[in-house]
């Protein structure tokens, strides 16, 4: 018993070392590969877009209506980003950076369509908010995405950016120029629209989720 | 039935977990399409040019330099000197000094004298200029003053007239136009050169020579100096180092700060320094020097940040971020409990950018500009090379190290004047001494004898970071390159 503890408490320090450890040498290796995407080399550049384009890419058909503007967005983004990778000032981890830049493309991307839909009012959509718990494992990444794509340009963006990057409906109607009311009457029906689809599985604009995937 | 109701979560967080982190491989013809969008990769070469030029014209320099050296054209002149024969005939009536030797023996000893009387003749680029010519008898530069060496003869109109022209130098000396002695005369010549050696009784040139030779060379020299600078603090503010290290004092387990810290931004604007000093200089050979003195500096810079907030309360200025720390670090669930914070909440709502691309400042709040003004003494020490173009003109070139101490450092806003409440980490509390290295090239214009005027140009960068704490993280290490102008005073 005693020995157990002994070798837990041994392997617990080691872990957080070896993790304090990694942190450091991955920002070394970042700051070093930063610095190569700077300069130009072509090489730098694409060993950055290897290792964080597949997560950016989910953000970007998050956003996006399809996987072609998907992949416009993520184009766009990286573009900006090897252009202004001199003005990152490495006060935050170089994803988060990468992913801002991708959501403000995105934003930007939309932002055509983000008028276009009539806005209710806050109250009126109070029924739909609700404390359910759900359950998304039964379903897979593509899925999940292909619903999040089917909401309206509008919903689609406020849903992203209150329940998946965690901003405020305040910050949410300061980026898109928005009311707080429509912010929150935005993210209301977009969670009603999922939680249909979710409860359901039942038709949406005429089709059911797993058909429309398939289709 | 059990696996199922443990993978439910409330709605956001479930689709969070869902979708966050999550990897999707895009298009293979993505990366094409960037790499074609982006600009051309420069080859090596082209990125190494600018360096080739300047390496270039380095050592096209220092050859031509070299190559127009007074040592190197001494030696020539020497070499020709005793290659010639000394034979003459009809057509060498008005024989030149390269033309005549000079016994091996004699130049020996001139040479010999020369070395010991720390004086070497100089190059003709003298004979130009009245102010630093001397005409002296041949003859009796043999036989009285060794030290005195041909440099060059020109033709007189009358065919019996030799005129000879000689410069010396000190080799221990700045070249000034204080230390020649100018003289002119036609010396009737020979026109043989076996009468080159035949002692003459000494002239009254011989006793204004000795005169020069006695004489004591201008030593040492004070310069009084102004300048102007643009600085660059290099100012980094390392919050995710500092962050580690926070939780790492508090044993905190370690865990993902996602998008905190890009909520803080800072850029560094305006910043200027202006010094006045004087310093003190010797020679340390011919053409080494050393250099030393007192200066006074002041800088200020200028940081626009989101980081400070103003509490209106009591009126006091704040930095969201340590206070934000200092109320967290200890909550068990630490990012949740910061984003809660009220003044991160209040921050959001004040302070945050209007903009979210880059660094986008809101500029229109005034409390985000902060203002750093540092006063501090710099005592440098320089080893100077000097090149001297014409009588009047010299180049200085000097590298050195400098002790600078703190004499006072203030931090405030546009708005607010008196702060008191201000993180010293944040802040960035200055050393009380650091050193810096410095890089300097001067021209130097004589406008006397011994009053001269400098204009150049100094880059100055410091030893390390100034801040006092190293882990604070906030760290400066701040490097100037700025406009020197002074006047240069020689005494003995």
């Amino acid at each position: 018993m005693f020995l157990k503890t002994f070798v837990f408490i041994i392997g617990h320090i080691g872990v957080k070392t070896k993790t304090r450890h990694q942190i450091r040498v991955n920002m070394k290796q970042e700051k070093q590969l930063i610095k190569q995407c700077i300069q130009g080399k072509r090489q730098a550049q694409q060993q950055l877009y290897q290792l964080h384009s597949q997560q950016l890419y989910v953000v970007a058909l998050r956003y996006a209506q399809n996987q072609a503007d998907a992949e416009d967005i993520l184009q766009e983004a990286f573009i900006k980003i090897f252009t202004n990778l001199a003005q990152f000032r490495k006060d935050c981890p170089l994803f988060q950076w990468m992913k801002r830049i991708l959501i403000n493309t995105a934003l930007n991307h939309n932002r055509s369509k983000l008028y276009l839909y009539p806005v209710k009012d806050v109250n009126e959509m109070e029924e739909y908010l609700s404390t359910e718990q759900v359950n998304l494992s039964q379903y897979s990444l593509d899925e999940l995405l292909q619903m999040v794509q089917t909401l309206p340009t509008r919903c689609q963006v406020v849903f992203n950016l209150y329940a998946i990057e965690g901003y405020k409906h305040q910050e949410i109607a300061q980026m898109l120029s928005i009311s707080e009311g429509t912010s929150k009457s935005q993210y209301s029906r977009a969670k009603s629209l999922l939680q249909d689809m979710i409860k359901e599985e039942k038709l949406f604009y005429g089709k059911g989720i797993k058909q429309q995937i398939q289709l | 039935m059990e696996k199922e109701s443990n993978n439910k979560y409330n709605f956001e967080e479930a689709w969070r977990k869902a979708l966050s982190d999550k990897k999707k491989v895009p298009d293979d013809a993505l990366w094409a399409n960037i790499e074609a969008a982006l600009p051309p990769q420069k080859a090596a070469w082209k990125r190494l040019l600018p360096w080739l030029a300047v390496t270039l014209l380095l050592v096209l320099g220092a050859i031509y330099f070299f190559i127009k050296s007074p040592e190197n054209i001494l030696s020539i002149e020497t070499k020709n000197i005793s290659r010639k024969s000394t034979k003459t005939t009809e057509s060498d009536a008005l024989p030149t000094l390269h033309q005549k030797e000079i016994p091996k023996t004699a130049q020996a000893k001139d040479l010999g004298n020369a070395e010991k009387d720390t004086f070497t003749p100089i190059l003709p680029q003298t004979q130009t200029d009245a102010a630093t010519d001397i005409l002296f008898p041949l003859a009796t530069s043999n036989t009285v003053l060794p030290s005195y060496h041909p440099l060059d003869s020109t033709k007189s109109l009358n065919p019996d007239n030799q005129i000879v022209k000689v410069g010396f130098e000190k080799r221990n000396s700045i070249v000034d136009s204080a230390s020649f002695v100018v003289l002119s005369k036609a010396i009737p010549m020979p026109a043989h050169t076996e009468e080159l050696n035949v002692k003459t009784p000494p002239t009254r040139f011989d006793a204004i020579a000795a005169e020069v030779l006695s004489a004591k060379p201008d030593r040492h020299w004070w310069t009084v100096h102004f300048g102007v600078a643009q600085v660059n603090s290099h100012l980094q503010n390392n919050y995710q180092s500092y962050l580690l290290d926070y939780m790492k004092a508090h044993q905190h387990e370690m865990f993902e700060t996602r998008n905190f810290f890009e909520q803080s931004q800072e850029q560094l604007s305006n910043t200027q320094g202006y010094q006045v000093g004087l310093e003190l200089g010797t020679w340390l050979g011919p053409k080494f020097y050393l250099q030393g003195g007192v200066a006074y500096h002041f800088w200020q810079f200028e940081r626009q940040s989101n980081n400070f907030y103003k509490n209106e309360a009591d009126g006091t200025q704040h930095d969201f971020m340590l206070d934000m720390l200092k109320d967290n670090i200890s909550a068990p669930d630490f990012i949740h409990a910061l984003q809660a914070h009220s003044i991160y909440r209040d921050y959001l709502q004040g302070a945050a950018p209007s903009d979210l691309h880059l660094a986008q400042f809101n500029a229109e709040n005034a409390e985000a500009v902060l203002r750093s003004r540092y006063h501090f003494l710099n005592i440098p020490a320089k080893l100077g090379y000097q090149r001297q173009f014409t009588s009047r003109l010299k180049l200085n070139f000097e590298l050195g190290v400098a002790m600078n101490y703190f004499l006072r450092n203030t931090n405030d806003s546009k708005t607010l004047q008196n702060l008191q409440d201000f993180n010293p980490k944040k802040r960035g509390d200055l050393s009380q001494i650091h050193f810096n290295w410095s890089a300097g090239a001067f021209a130097e214009y004589a406008l006397k004898s011994r009053l001269s005027t400098i204009v150049g140009v100094e880059y100055q960068r410091a030893l390390g970071t100034i801040t006092k704490d190293s882990k604070s993280y906030t760290q400066i290490q701040p490097e100037s390159i700025g406009l020197r102008l002074g006047l240069r005073y020689y005494w003995r």
